[in-house]
């Protein structure tokens, strides 16, 4: 640890890695917590998956994979709303197709284009030590719109997330909310895919909101618990691969992963003693 | 002039693929009115009630609310559901599940105001449930909650009140206060309040509406056993209670 804050004085593409990490752990924090209480992980790992498409695409033609990324993703985020707005029936079965469908054609693009082969990895399982410099500015950025959007549209947010069928009596466009809420979730998953890869990203997205689930019982409470966790375990993840030479994305997630098991069993023990004490109190 | 019907119904007819569920279906209510709709299980009730909200498009006839189509007149209608549609453990107190009924009175964008966290407070105030305003949503039993979504549908300042099996999870005493409340809401507000307890609603309602696939209407004084035994048929026997 200590030669990791060694390090992290003398290199810059450590401090460049640390500041990606706590940029992407604030998108993880404010839409994860809607991910978690909305119950749409798995479109957003659908999401996640069918970016590689558009990466594998924008390598083959020449263009910057991230803004093949982005496009992807929110291409994908509407496809998969619009199917589960108005055609209920198939939806986890189309998720799923697109999903592989996605990784499909990029795997295609990738392998068509020349030399290029090492970077699947990165793209798969991330590499936050290769972030670039100019890439920051691009992360916050999406940051700020992640924030600003949800700040204004706070209360149609919140009132889609909860009860649907109570928004539209009382003229929320439903439709519209819950499409912007997946394009949302797509830009977070592009800022995450910075960090762990397109295939962790959907642990990033939903273990620091659902741990902060088990203790606060409000959204914004959520997402700032989520955003301090996620800070958390992106720095820490990085400081504790540093010195063994592991990659630091599956550090994160196997620390985030062993604080959400540690932190279920707990909560679940606490249920168990506030109702043991009030069953046994005078 | 005439005053404009609170709900007009006009040969309304709804089918789910090949079941027909609703057929030629005629109803006005005027304004004020109490009006009690009874019928036996998949009789058709919450369909109706959903074609009134605009949650359903008619397949035949034609719906007015309030001089408007059931869209438009969406936000002047509260409506409590019999089942909340959201998930009990989201994480969100009562005050803010009744807030969210002023979403649609001013704008939407940007952060809560306090006129609405006021209205919210004074509307659980009126259904007597103030203390539960700081409670979580998924600690409440099944008549707490039932007067929190009562309180959500009034904050929204509404002209007619929709309940859909207010009763069901409530015991008698607390089933009795509602009555009294929605008797005193009545006094400003049309209310339409489907129940499966057609005795017990007699006392209270001003007009009967009963629904099986078609619908007839009745008097109070009129609901008979002959009236029953059409809607339900001849198995049902009426007994007579008072509370």
């Amino acid at each position: 640890m200590n030669e990791f804050l060694l390090a992290l004085g003398q290199h810059a593409f450590l401090q460049t890695a640390l500041l990606a990490g706590l940029l992407a752990s604030l998108g993880c924090g404010v839409i994860g917590t809607f991910v978690v209480v909305k119950r749409i992980a798995f479109m957003a790992g659908g999401i996640a998956h069918s970016v590689l498409g558009g990466m594998g695409a924008a390598l083959y033609y020449g263009v910057d994979p991230l803004l093949g990324a982005l496009s992807a993703a929110i291409f994908t985020a509407l496809l998969i709303g619009t199917i589960r707005l108005f055609w209920k029936t198939q939806e986890d079965t189309l998720i799923g197709a697109l999903w592989a469908v996605g990784m499909a054609i990029g795997i295609l693009f990738i392998a068509k284009t020349p030399g290029y082969a090492n970077d699947l990895m990165s793209f798969l399982f991330g590499n936050i030590l290769l972030v670039p410099t100019r890439e920051l500015w691009f992360m916050a950025a999406l940051d700020l719109i992640l924030i600003l959007t949800v700040a204004i549209f706070y209360r149609p947010f919140l009132a889609v997330t909860f009860d649907e069928e109570f928004a539209r009596l009382r003229g929320v466009p439903v439709a519209f909310f819950y499409l912007l809420l997946l394009c949302l979730v797509a830009v977070t998953v592009v800022l995450l895919i910075q960090v762990v890869g397109l295939i962790l990203v959907i642990a990033l997205l939903t273990l620091p909101a659902a741990i902060a689930g088990h203790y606060v019982h409000s959204l914004g409470g959520m997402m700032i618990i989520a955003t301090l966790l996620g800070g958390m375990f992106t720095a820490l993840g990085l400081a504790l691969s540093y010195e063994p030479d592991l990659p630091a994305g599956p550090t994160m997630i196997l620390l985030a992963g062993s604080v959400y098991l540690l932190s279920a069993l707990l909560s679940q023990a606490l249920r168990w003693r506030r109702a043991r004490h009030q069953a046994t109190a005078r | 002039m005439t005053t404009v019907p609170a709900i007009l119904v006009e040969d309304l007819s709804f089918s789910y693929g090949d079941s027909r569920v609703l057929e030629q279906i005629q109803l006005s209510i005027a304004p004020r009115e109490f009006v009690g709709l009874v019928g036996p299980n998949a009789g058709g009730k919450s369909t109706l009630l959903k074609l009134i909200l605009g949650l359903l498009k008619p397949q035949a006839g034609r719906i007015q609310v309030l001089g408007q189509t059931p869209r438009q007149a969406a936000r002047r209608i509260g409506y409590v559901p019999q089942f909340p549609s959201f998930p009990r453990d989201f994480p969100i107190s009562v005050e803010q599940v009744v807030v969210m009924g002023r979403l649609g009175i001013g704008s939407m964008l940007g952060w809560q105001r306090k006129v609405d966290r006021d209205a919210a407070r004074h509307a659980l105030q009126e259904v007597d449930a103030l203390d539960l305003a700081r409670r979580r949503i998924g600690t409440l039993s099944g008549g707490q909650l039932q007067r929190v979504l009562l309180a959500r549908a009034l904050t929204g300042e509404p002209e007619i009140l929709i309940l859909d099996e207010p009763t069901a999870n409530i015991d008698q005493r607390v089933e009795s206060d509602v009555f009294a409340l929605l008797a005193t809401l009545n006094q400003h507000l049309t209310i339409l309040l489907v129940s499966h307890d057609i005795a017990f609603i007699s006392d209270y309602v001003s007009r009967v509406a009963c629904l099986n696939r078609t619908l007839i209407c009745h008097g109070t004084t009129e609901v008979n056993s002959d009236a029953i035994q059409q809607l339900y048929g001849s198995h049902v026997r009426l007994v007579a209670h008072r509370h």
